[in-house]
């Protein structure tokens, strides 16, 4: 959730690239939307069927939450307007994070600033 | 006189250096820094905090060496047992290489999950409008 701050703080670096910023995790819709009060400049979304999960396999099948939940292993990933993906990263351990401003860098390395 | 003061001098016991509190000092040292990285939002992985409890410890058992004593064994036990898990929660962190089906230039494989501001889908093609999207996957709320 600190990662989750750090973005909100940063939204207007994101904004003026015209990069929107997409956060989400296995939560169920009510966590979810509590989260999404929390950040109210990112758009949270609720895998609770752990369809992307399953699909993009991120469940993270080693480390799970507080009583056995799945979660997701922490992954960024930069999707260009097109749909396509033009970079992913994950840290070899799970409490390492992006700072915003590695993140913004990884924008205008890989979506040329322009946010498409 | 100065025969006696020499003799008072030789009996007194050496005197000993705290290495337990120095080692409890260096132990607890390497968790406030872990606080203050977490405080600055600076999120790395702490190798830190294990390095610094496990000199603590060899500091400690130094002390027990020099002066055993039941509370300073008791004492060193525990923080044995600390510095063994931040070991074992640092090491046990590590996470595989992401090696799922998202590759950079191709297109996500369709996927659905749900907005939460409005409960609307959010699916692999909500991210074809034309502007780009970070997804940053998170571990949950709690």
């Amino acid at each position: 959730m600190v990662e989750l701050g750090e973005l909100e703080k940063h939204h207007a670096d994101f904004d003026q690239r015209n990069v929107r910023l997409v956060a989400i995790s296995q939560d169920d819709l009510e966590n979810s939307k509590k989260t999404q009060g929390a950040f109210p400049h990112l758009q949270i979304v609720s895998d609770a069927k752990h369809n992307m999960g399953d699909v993009l396999k991120l469940t993270d099948e080693a480390h799970h939450g507080p009583g056995g939940v799945d979660t997701n292993a922490p992954t960024t990933m930069l999707v260009d307007g097109t749909g396509a993906v033009r970079w992913i990263y994950r840290a070899d351990r799970f409490m390492v994070r992006l700072s915003p401003e590695e993140l913004l860098k990884a924008v205008d390395d890989h979506l040329g600033g322009k946010g498409s | 006189m100065e025969r006696q003061a020499t003799a008072v001098e030789a009996s007194a016991p050496a005197r000993r250096r705290p290495y337990f509190v120095f080692g409890m000092l260096i132990f607890f040292s390497g968790m406030i820094i872990y606080a203050v990285q977490i405080a600055t939002k600076h999120l790395v992985a702490p190798w830190h905090v294990p390095i610094l409890g496990t000199i603590g410890v060899l500091l400690m058992l130094a002390s027990v060496m020099q002066r055993p004593g039941i509370l300073r064994i008791i004492g060193l036990l525990i923080f044995v047992a600390l510095a063994g898990m931040e070991w074992f929660f640092l090491l046990g962190s590590s996470m595989a290489p992401y090696a799922g089906p998202a590759k950079p230039g191709d297109k996500l494989p369709a996927f659905t999950a749900t907005l939460a501001k409005d409960d609307s889908s959010f699916t692999n093609q909500t991210l074809e409008d034309g502007k780009s999207t970070v997804l940053v996957f998170f571990r949950g709320h709690w």
